[in-house]
């Protein structure tokens, strides 16, 4: 993604609710005034982002990945903090940073919203006005911000998505069932965004490619078992939804539907990222193993097929970039709706995790 | 060009104004404030007017006359309007140029209940025309409670004051908002006025209509040629009209207990928005076309008969809740309001127009006190596209919004706060994949080019003055929306809700679920403003 570079062009601190509808109001009139005579009048808008942080340091965090992603979405976004039990108060800093290239202009409003006392357990009141017209409103739950508030009726109600990073919870397995819990409550509306499943995206892409060359492509209904290796102690949502997607997509007639055993790798890192994958399949009168493993830069893939007159086996590496948040973030604000994919893959992790 | 302004020019033609800002200045003349001392001559009639004042736009020896029931003096009156114009006012008041408005400000006492009662007023602009040069041209506002303006009018026609001057001077008539309770007391008004005032001596004031962007809406529609083809039931789904406030009843409670949403926003305000989005295009900008456009649009709405009222309307009442991060109390709390009302501080409705243009494509409005924020919108939804290639459902068979469906095109006209054009229309996501994303376009429009635009009283004042009626509700525009909504009155009062039905919807959110159903039943849902 090549980042134009941004230009802050106003910026500013308010207090109260009122002062901030109104230098937002200012803003969009410098926006539309801002940038050459063919940009000059028309500013695009795809979303609101509303990001909610438990507390300062995170919200700085989260400012600066909203930041990065300004040239490719433009959006308003609200990175709020509430305080509940501090002293009653609304406090916000406000900016509006564009960037022009090749005659368009891209406009960031950044808001941070510190929100104290009473109003803080009445947030719905305090982001609706904050809200772009017409077009979704998506939430990003930065951290592991209780569910209960997360996905509290307020937000299910304002918000087209929420964004949630189910292994940034002490309990992953927990966490996935209460997503799905309130996944089945709520229809296709708001539609819920998990970071752990946008991790697993590229091993997905991996363990799908194998399948597609012909002579491994009969396997696919035979696979028989699956380890899946992950960094940290505990099952993490990484894990459980890689085995989740694996046995909702194989749920089907003519297919053998896999054991699944996560292996932790004991280390200290908790990030439940994955390690590795295992496949053990079987096909006519052949068996064959499917590893793929990696780090941070590359994958491998490792296929060894087993038949009655002779074993063949192929290696192949990919590099691969582990996405940061930036990238991780940013492509939930280019989905729309549902993905149906994500919900059965829940609901099928959560039902092995019971 | 001007828009929506200038009736052709008439009479005596100044060739050497021409190519200036206005075509026109309006004759020297005495505006007279009935109701001197109330709320809105200190908000907006006196700031409007030194704003005029300010940028030139007044006549050499415009005179404001205060007539008041109330003992006063020039000077004490002259001190009250600075003090409003210094709080109230968008220009900054300078010493230099307070002075040579206020020489134009003067005091008269009234006795309505006296049939001589006027003539100290009398006087008072006799004393004017002599130093001022006002010839006896003459602005009556009537800024007072409605059960006033009949006595008033009347008065002015027993003291024969209500004739112009000669054949070239003028006397108008300018009445605000309410006018009248329904279809039988407009009415009555009427016939109250027209016993003394001639149909194009009366002003009747919507202060909308003197809005740079609802005079847009004209500009829009009929000075671009791109929009007025698909502008039509062939393109367009359906109309979505939005008045949201966020405020409650600030104090007027007892006001307001009298009157309600229906009244006090759709007759009027959302009415004339309904006649400036449906009309047809005027072939002149004339006062009597325009309006003749407009009352015809009016008449093509399916009259709503009191009987099928509750189906196709929807009434509420806000409980108490939190609006801004702040806590507010219900309706039925305020004060001067009765803890058992079944007053509506909420209203939606569903308009058929049965023409050409219109069949088939509703019109749904919504008004409502203490919604999460406060809007005046006009939303054109366009139709969907008839078949979409990049898979993904098209429409939704419950009117529930639909996961992954494209949205439709939409363009709103935000006429406040943040007065501006916005569309909608979807593009393709960068990347591999044909993934398509909603985009908002928001564009300046029309007033917001200029740093600051008018009041939208300084814009009616100088109108009136000029005797440009265009952008004020005719007689039978105020008939044909009484109409529609004493129709709506009968039908609720012959259906009230029970007291325990009501409050139905929190403060700070979009009003009773009713709301949402009217269109779900339809397959539609309301935006969120
Ligand atoms: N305020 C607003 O924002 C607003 C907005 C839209 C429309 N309006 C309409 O504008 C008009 C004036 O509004 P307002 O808020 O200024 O009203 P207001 O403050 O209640 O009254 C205005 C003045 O009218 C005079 N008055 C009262 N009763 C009268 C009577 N029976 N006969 C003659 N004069 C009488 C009083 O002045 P004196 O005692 O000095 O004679 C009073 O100060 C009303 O028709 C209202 O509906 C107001």
């Amino acid at each position: 993604m090549s980042a134009a570079a941004l230009e802050t062009v106003r910026s500013g601190h308010v207090s109260g609710l009122h002062a901030v509808t109104s230098a937002l109001a200012e803003m969009r009139g410098s926006m539309l005034r801002a940038g050459g005579d063919d940009t000059r009048g028309m500013r695009l808008s795809v979303l609101t982002l509303v990001v909610a942080c438990a507390d300062r340091a995170s919200a700085e965090k989260a400012g600066e990945v909203v930041e990065r992603m300004a040239s490719r979405h433009p959006t308003r976004a609200i990175v709020l903090v509430g305080d509940p039990d501090g002293p009653a108060r609304i406090e916000a800093d406000l900016s509006l940073s564009c960037s022009a290239t090749g005659g368009q202009q891209v406009c960031m409003e950044l808001v941070r919203l510190e929100v104290g006392g009473e109003s803080a357990r009445h947030l719905r009141s305090v982001v609706g006005p904050l809200l772009l017209p017409d077009v979704p409103a998506h939430l990003w739950v930065v951290g592991a911000a209780p569910l209960t508030q997360a996905l509290s009726p307020d937000a299910l109600e304002l918000c087209e998505r929420i964004i949630v990073d189910s292994d940034a919870y002490p309990d992953p397995a927990a966490t996935l069932a209460a997503v799905a819990l309130v996944t089945a409550a709520v229809g296709p509306l708001p539609a819920i965004g998990d970071l752990a499943w946008r991790r697993i995206r590229g091993w997905r892409e991996l363990a799908g490619r194998v399948f597609d060359t012909p002579e491994l492509r009969g396997f696919v209904q035979g696979i028989e078992d699956v380890e899946v290796r992950f960094a940290g102690t505990r099952p993490s949502a990484q894990a459980l939804l890689f085995g989740g997607w694996l046995r909702s997509r194989l749920d089907r007639p003519g297919f053998r539907l896999p054991s699944i055993t996560p292996i932790p790798d004991g280390g200290e890192d908790e990030g439940g990222e994955l390690l590795g994958v295992v496949l053990n399949a079987s096909h006519r009168d052949r068996r064959a193993r499917i590893e793929i493993s990696g780090d941070a830069t590359r994958r491998t893939t490792a296929v060894s097929v087993e038949g009655a007159m002779r074993t063949t086996s192929a290696t192949w590496t990919v590099g691969v970039e582990r996405p940061g948040i930036v990238a991780l973030v940013g492509a939930e604000l280019e989905e729309q709706g549902p993905d149906p994919m994500y919900a059965a893959a829940l609901v099928a992790a959560v039902g092995e995790a019971r | 060009m001007e828009l929506g302004t200038r009736a052709p020019a008439q009479a005596q033609a100044n060739p050497l104004r021409e190519g200036l800002r206005l075509e026109r200045t309006p004759a020297p003349c005495a505006l007279v404030i009935f109701g001197a001392s109330g709320d809105l001559t200190r908000r907006k009639l006196v700031p409007a007017l030194y704003a005029l004042s300010v940028q030139g736009l007044l006549p050499a020896g415009f005179t404001v006359v205060g007539a008041a029931r109330s003992e006063g003096t020039d000077e004490g009156f002259r001190a009250s309007l600075r003090q409003a114009v210094e709080r109230h006012g968008r220009l900054p008041v300078t010493d230099l140029q307070w002075a040579s408005f206020a020489e134009g400000v003067r005091y008269a006492r009234v006795d309505l209940d006296d049939p001589e009662g006027l003539a100290p007023l009398r006087t008072v602009l006799e004393e004017v025309d002599l130093e001022r040069g006002t010839a006896g041209n003459r602005v009556y506002y009537l800024s007072i409670p409605p059960s006033g303006i009949a006595n008033v009018a009347r008065r002015l026609g027993e003291a024969g004051m209500t004739t112009p001057p000669a054949q070239s001077g003028f006397v108008r008539l300018i009445v605000e908002k309410p006018f009248g309770r329904d279809l039988t007391t407009s009415r009555a008004l009427d016939e109250d006025l027209h016993r003394h005032f001639d149909e194009s001596q009366i002003y009747r004031i919507d202060h909308y209509l003197g809005k740079e962007t609802v005079q847009n809406l004209h500009g829009f529609r009929f000075a671009n040629g791109i929009f007025e083809p698909v502008w039509s039931r062939q393109y367009i789904d359906h109309v979505q009209i939005t008045v949201a406030e966020s405020i409650g009843v600030e104090g007027r409670g007892g006001y307001y207990e009298e009157s309600g949403a229906l009244r006090d926003i759709v007759q009027n305000h959302i009415m004339q928005l309904v006649a400036l989005v449906g009309m047809e295009a005027p072939a002149d900008f004339s006062p009597e076309t325009v309006r003749d456009e407009k009352v015809k649009l009016l008449r093509a709405i399916r009259p709503i008969h009191p009987d099928d009222a509750l189906d196709t309307t929807v009434r509420g009442q806000y409980g108490a809740g939190w609006i801004d991060g702040e806590q507010v109390p219900g309706y039925r709390e305020e004060p001067g309001v009765s803890d058992a009302s079944l007053r509506e501080t909420f209203v939606a409705l569903k308009l058929d127009i049965d023409n050409w243009r219109w069949a088939g494509t509703p019109f749904y409005l919504r008004t409502g006190k203490r919604l999460p924020r406060r809007a005046t919108e006009v939303a054109i939804q366009f139709r969907r596209v008839p078949h979409s290639p990049f898979g993904g459902q098209l429409a939704s068979p419950a009117g529930a919004p639909v996961a992954g469906a494209i949205d439709p095109n939409l363009l709103v006209v935000r006429i406040q706060p943040d007065e501006g054009i916005t569309l909608r229309f979807n593009a393709k996501v960068p990347g591999q994949a044909m993934r398509i994303r909603t985009v908002n376009m928001d564009f300046l429009y029309g007033s917001s080019f200029l740093t600051e635009s008018p009041e939208a009283y300084e814009r009616l004042l100088l109108d009136c003055m000029l005797g440009d009626a265009t952008l004020f509700a005719r007689e039978d525009e105020v008939e044909e929306a009484w109409r529609l909504c004493t129709a709506v009155l009968d039908g609720w009062r012959a259906h009230p809700p029970s007291v325990d039905e009501l409050p139905d919807y929190e403060a700070g959110t979009w009003g009773p679920k009713a709301a949402h159903d009217l269109l779900a039943r339809d397959g539609r849902s309301w935006r969120r403003p």
